[in-house]
């Protein structure tokens, strides 16, 4: 009788309705703590929202892959490919919004858990990957005009790369740059807090409507010449809707330039609300100028490539044109093209030095790994990496003499090197250079000292040269 | 001998790629150069970076010996190309100019530099806690790069990671360069010089230094020129998929572009179906 049963029950039938089911529970359950207080499940029915999910998640992707296996195609994908992107989409834009605010900022003002929101996305975005998984590994299929597969891949590529170097960084250790960015703005983005801010922001994000604003301006040309985000703009809006009167089946390319010109804009004012809450006034137009820049030359390649194409086509490519061209833009760049030219002397002042870096390294070799503090000379960051892989000390933006005595950091250190005796003699007057230094007559140029700290707590010390 | 070795492993894997795709080789020299940076970054990753490097000359062997064995279905009119041309005797130049050049700026000793140098060292990502680099949080995908140059040479040479930086830089000018036909090679070295200028022309030091602002904009300019003028064949997306990778891993903004470049092609999908095309 048993076996009458089980041979009635169509298995591929019970994968739909475990596929369909675990979906919608986890939407309903995640819209449910969306809605309502953060942390709902747990209170009424002792289970967290990412453990119930989860669980649902594994019964979805064993029916997924139950019915591949039975070659079961998942009909009228389309519809829950728009609500995963819909919902992935909003998810990321609050919680960007609630990064630049305050922790419970969304909760606090349209009561909905993002949180909760962020577990049905992470949900969708196995839901999107599950078919690509499939096409590839169950059918060794790669087929390039399927959409749901192109759209996985082209979203995924970018967001997995991001995930893989920020695990990496996490399983080292290493803050990555967003949790600092984040961490240090969070609670600042207020204007009405700072008017200058308030005022540069407005500044820079008019830039389209106020070409005459000075940080609307860029200096290009190696400085010589000053010109306005938005007349760059405006000169390849003008080139393209030539370009799509002389071929007005391009309106793809034409929907490409739009969306490229409106997301010139959006991304001028991310990257100026980034540089807002980083960076004083002052900084914000060089660093707004620097990375509007990138964006500039991928729209002024991007334009010229397709220009291209289109003169090919049409076989307009007239090489007496390209020659004048080519000499205006030799002309500009004349400054940068002189550039190119190494400086020889330089190149053998560093062989020099080097020379001299590499005794100190094969010094240190059977040594153990010394901490090193310098002074004068290039400063820390060339001897960072002129003693690489040895640890240099020394901050950048402190005096080498204010390090010695006053941080606490200084204690790590075990060698000094004095790269300019100069900086020491500038200070002699004081005793207490004189004292460091065990042999008062050997204070020299390019000289390695050890430091021998001579209290436990070590905080009285002598530098005693070196013999290389 | 240590650049030989380098375009020997390049120019090894671009012509296998163009052998396999049936593609030009100016479109294949960037792709080979996404997959190196791909693979090193995998390797790196689990701090096995120098192994990395050896298994890259290992599939160079293999692909050599492929293309000895069928060296009678190799299409040549796919390798002696205008695109191939320009990549030649751009680098040759770079070859020259770089010769005696050393580090002077500031940002570049502090970090892409120190990076290079760090990871040439240890044989790891400049993450590692051997390396003495203060900004560890910053994305690996240019320096991987240049990792990958200077490696095979017995001390560290700065000079070469200007040159693997203007490689970088041509491989990525150098596709919208295979329109033209053999016999217009004049015109394409034209174009080629031009597009050689016009980068130069926003960043000053673009071809004598290593930051990577100016090449992200490249990278976002050759995803959409890839998306928006060739069909979209397993070559393509591959392509595509390859500079997304690099982009988002070139600079800490670079997710940033590249979230907006998959937005760009996404729509386009959506509403005017580049894929049925």
């Amino acid at each position: 009788m048993l076996k009458n049963i089980l041979q009635k029950i169509n298995f591929n039938n019970i994968s739909i309705l475990f596929l369909y089911g675990s979906f919608l529970i986890i939407v309903f359950i995640c819209l449910l703590e969306s809605v309502t207080y953060p942390g709902v499940l747990l209170n009424k029915i002792g289970i967290k929202l990412s453990t119930l999910t989860l669980g649902l998640s594994v019964v979805y992707l064993f029916s997924y892959f139950k019915l591949n296996l039975s070659k079961i195609t998942i009909k009228k994908s389309k519809p829950l490919l728009f609500f995963s992107l819909l919902v992935i989409s909003t998810t990321l834009t609050l919680s960007l919004i609630e990064s630049f605010t305050y922790p419970n900022f969304v909760f606090s003002k349209i009561h909905l858990n993002y949180k909760a929101l962020q577990t049905l996305s992470s949900f969708l975005l196995l839901f999107l990957i599950s078919p690509i998984i499939s096409k590839i590994f169950l059918h060794k299929i790669f087929n390039t005009k399927s959409k749901i597969l192109v759209i996985g891949l082209l979203f995924l590529t970018p967001i997995f790369s991001y995930f893989s170097w920020s695990q990496h960084l996490s399983t080292n250790n290493i803050i990555e740059t967003e949790t600092r960015l984040f961490s240090d703005t969070k609670g600042s983005f207020v204007f009405s807090k700072n008017e200058l801010k308030e005022k540069a922001f407005k500044d820079q994000i008019y830039w389209f409507f106020k070409p005459n604003n000075s940080y609307a301006q860029i200096k290009i040309f190696f400085n010589i010449f000053t010109i306005s985000f938005s007349t760059i703009f405006l000169i390849i809006a003008i080139l393209f809707f030539i370009n799509w009167l002389q071929n007005k089946k391009s309106s793809k390319i034409g929907f490409a330039l739009l969306t490229f010109y409106i997301g010139g804009i959006a991304y001028s004012i991310l990257i100026t609300l980034i540089s807002v809450n980083m960076f004083s006034v002052g900084e914000l137009k060089t660093f707004v100028g620097r990375y509007i820049l990138t964006y500039v030359l991928a729209l002024i390649m991007f334009s010229f490539y397709l220009f291209l194409i289109n003169f090919q086509k049409n076989k307009k490519i007239n090489t007496s044109i390209l020659i004048y061209m080519s000499l205006i833009l030799i002309t500009i760049n004349i400054p940068s093209l002189s550039n190119l030219k190494p400086n020889k002397q330089l190149f053998s002042n560093r062989q020099k030095q080097e020379f001299l870096y590499q005794k100190i390294k094969d010094y240190f070799k059977d040594k153990d790994r010394p901490t090193i503090h310098t002074i004068g000379g290039e400063g820390p960051v060339a001897y960072r990496y002129f003693f690489v892989p040895y640890f240099v000390v020394s901050p950048i933006w402190q005096d080498w003499d204010v390090f010695i005595f006053e941080n606490s950091g200084f204690k790590t250190v075990n060698y000094v090197f004095l790269a300019s005796a100069s900086e020491v003699f500038k200070k002699w007057s004081n005793p207490k250079f004189q004292k460091i230094f065990v042999d008062k007559k050997n204070v020299v140029d390019n000289g390695l000292y050890k430091v021998i700290y001579t209290t436990d707590d070590r905080s009285l010390f002598q530098f005693e040269l070196i013999n290389l | 001998m240590t650049n030989l070795i380098i375009l020997t492993i390049i120019f090894a894997f671009s012509l296998f790629f163009s052998y396999f795709f049936k593609k030009k080789i100016e479109e294949t020299i960037i792709f080979s150069v996404f997959l190196i940076i791909f693979i090193l970054y995998i390797f790196g990753i689990f701090s096995i970076l120098n192994i990395g490097w050896y298994f890259i000359c290992l599939l160079t062997l293999v692909f050599l010996l492929i293309l000895v064995r069928n060296y009678q279905k190799i299409n040549l009119k796919l390798l002696l190309t205008c695109g191939f041309i320009f990549i030649v005797i751009a680098t040759s130049v770079s070859l020259i100019i770089h010769k005696y050049r050393v580090v002077e700026s500031f940002d570049e000793l502090n970090f892409w530099f120190v990076a290079v140098k760090n990871m040439y060292v240890n044989n790891e990502l400049f993450t590692s806690i051997n390396s003495n680099v203060l900004a560890k949080n910053y994305t690996p995908a240019a320096t991987i790069f240049h990792y990958f140059w200077v490696k095979p040479n017995k001390y560290f040479n700065e000079s070469f990671v200007f040159i693997s930086m203007n490689f970088f830089i041509y491989a990525l000018l150098a596709p919208s360069l295979s329109m033209f036909k053999k016999t217009q090679w004049k015109k394409a070295l034209l174009v080629g010089f031009f597009l050689f200028l016009i980068p130069l022309t926003i960043y000053n030091f673009i071809y004598t230094g290593a930051y990577v602002d100016g090449l992200m904009g490249l990278i976002f300019a050759y995803i959409l020129y890839i998306y928006f003028t060739k069909k979209l064949d397993k070559f393509s997306l591959f392509s595509l998929l390859l500079a997304l990778f690099t982009l988002t891993l070139t600079k800490v903004t670079g997710i940033i572009f590249s979230i907006a470049a998959a937005i760009i092609m996404v729509i386009d999908i959506l509403f005017f179906h580049k894929l049925n095309k």
